[in-house]
């Protein structure tokens, strides 16, 4: 049987943490995003040639909210897990009649719920910029869902195996961030040499900002039947070996 | 319902080749006081996480009122509640939120929580400092906030390690009274202690634990016959020249006027004849019987 009310008691555990450092946690984002719009956006974007018939600002706006998205995402799950274990209060968790699925499934909810209003957020502040018109609304809201579900699960993974603060960095630093980079946020792969784009086409970032280009402005650059069921298969894969961790207790069981 | 709260059979438990708990077996039976007591390193956290989800083991089986504490772990964990020695709180909250958001993972709903939480806070003395945060509150309120989460979700065995460890002697007091009122009031007790005098006063039955292995487990009182040593020193008025025959047989010691015997206290009135058939004038008697701390020194120190 479920343990709805302990598993709604750990997700809101996990929502309260990050509202609670609000100016940590959601402001930085949102900063970030007005600044990129502005100066990549508004006043290098005017310069640029328009990209598959829309204007360069408006090309990355859905690049900056799955950057934004991916980024908080993974940040929230990867700290919270990797506090609880550093100051050892995960033990409350451990000790507690909630099943390992409903361990992971709470913290990954607290990270979606996180992506969600981040992506409310840079969307909000996009609104200056662009029309807001979104092209496939039930493909945008589940497109941030399944992402902010993928890194949710891979901060958890990563806040497990990280030992001091600067492994945890490591993976944010080196592989998030320049796989984000390199995904097509500021980019169109048209613009790269050849090379670069079978480098860009192994990239998992490249699909899903694509896809969130895709459905909130139409035009697209992949494959979709292909990355949408990488999208998925990424989800559920990281899922359950999340919950595996927890099952086998990788660095939180003595 | 089993009336075995908790077994332990041949629990492993090994950290970096080094074996903290070495193939132990013990039943600890419904309503029980049981102390597990034992040096630093003894192996005796080790097994409270073993059994309370903490830890991993190596080999063994435990079960929790018939629970597999790995294959039902989540019916096994329902059944405990922990004091752990370390404070671990959630510094995101702030002392009532503590407790509320611990008995929600059990399942219990908000309201009823945070009526708990009220009721242990007040039982506690640390209604006051509902509001604040941990760094609020010194060590002796964060044991009473420890004791209080483990009872929060009511557990049918509280499992305390070390709970009076750095706490005056007014909370030591009254955590015992509570405690033996707790136990009176069905709550098996497993509780692990440096104080053997914590133990002496609380405890049914006794595990005495040493690198990670039983030394001893028995009924209290059985192991302290068992094992207890008498001492009876008697002040003579003037100091013996010579020791008389029917004297020597005993185990004794002269040290200035007082002759002492370390024998059974039971002893006592033959040897009070010996002496008083060679004319010998006594002038005080004094008897002290070994405590459950001097057997455990001793236990530890021979094993």
């Amino acid at each position: 049987m479920v343990n709805w009310i302990g598993f709604y008691t750990l997700t809101k555990r996990e929502i309260s943490r990050f509202l609670k450092v609000w100016s940590q946690t959601i402001l930085p984002t949102a900063i970030t995003t007005l600044l990129y719009l502005f100066v990549f956006g508004f006043a290098i974007g005017r310069i640029l040639p328009d990209i598959n018939g829309i204007t360069y600002l408006e090309f990355i706006i859905p690049g900056l909210l799955m950057m934004g998205l991916i980024t908080s995402t993974y940040a929230n799950n990867s700290t919270s897990i990797f506090m609880m274990k550093w100051l050892n209060f995960i033990e409350g968790i451990l000790v507690s009649p909630l099943s390992y699925i409903e361990m992971v499934g709470a913290f990954i909810l607290g990270g979606i719920v996180r992506g969600l209003i981040i992506g409310t957020v840079v969307y909000l502040i996009s609104l200056f910029f662009y029309s807001g018109s979104i092209f496939n609304p039930i493909l945008f809201i589940s497109l941030m869902i399944i992402v902010s579900l993928i890194f949710s699960s891979l901060g958890l993974i990563t806040g497990l195996w990280a030992e001091d603060w600067d492994q945890l960095n490591i993976w944010s630093t080196f592989i998030i961030t320049p796989l984000v980079f390199l995904g097509g946020v500021f980019h169109s792969i048209s613009l790269v040499p050849e090379s670069l784009q079978i480098v860009t086409k192994m990239n998992p970032i490249f699909y899903m900002v694509d896809a969130l280009r895709y459905s909130m402005l139409g035009i697209s650059e992949s494959n979709l039947a292909l990355g949408l069921p990488l999208i998925i298969i990424l989800a559920v894969s990281f899922f359950f070996f999340t919950v595996y961790l927890f099952k086998i207790g990788y660095k939180i069981r003595r | 319902m089993n009336n075995i709260a908790i077994s332990i059979k041949n629990l492993v438990k090994n950290y970096d080749g080094t074996e903290a708990v070495n193939n132990i077996s013990f039943d600890i039976k419904q309503g029980e006081f049981f102390g597990f007591l034992g040096p630093n390193g003894a192996g005796k956290t080790s097994t409270i996480n073993a059994i309370t989800g903490i830890a991993n083991f190596n080999s063994g089986k435990i079960e929790v009122f018939g629970s597999d504490v790995v294959k039902d772990y989540r019916k096994a964990r329902s059944y405990i509640g922990l004091s752990p020695q370390e404070f671990n709180f959630d510094p995101f909250l702030n002392v009532q939120q503590i407790l509320v958001y611990q008995c929600g993972y059990y399942g219990i709903p908000k309201a009823i929580c945070t009526k708990r939480a009220k009721e242990l806070m007040k039982l506690f003395g640390i209604y006051e400092k509902r509001n604040a945060s941990i760094r609020a509150l010194s060590g002796g309120l964060k044991r009473r906030l420890t004791i209080a989460r483990a009872l929060i979700h009511k557990p049918k065995i509280l499992i305390l390690d070390e709970p009076t460890a750095g706490v005056d002697v007014e909370l030591r007091h009254y955590l015992w009274d509570f405690l033996k009122k707790l136990n009176k009031e069905g709550t098996t007790i497993f509780l692990t202690t440096h104080y053997i005098e914590e133990a002496e006063k609380l405890c049914d039955r006794v595990c005495i634990l040493h690198k990670g292995k039983i030394l001893e487990i028995d009924d209290k009182k059985k192991l302290m016959k068992r094992f207890a040593k008498s001492q009876i020193a008697i002040e003579l008025k003037d100091k013996l020249k010579t020791i008389p025959k029917n004297i020597k047989k005993y185990n004794y010691k002269i040290d200035g006027n007082n002759l002492i015997f370390f024998e059974d206290k039971t002893k006592i009135n033959e040897i009070l004849n010996s002496i008083k058939k060679n004319e010998i004038e006594i002038v005080d008697i004094n008897i002290e019987s070994s405590s459950l701390e001097d057997i455990f020194i001793n236990m530890v120190k021979n094993g």
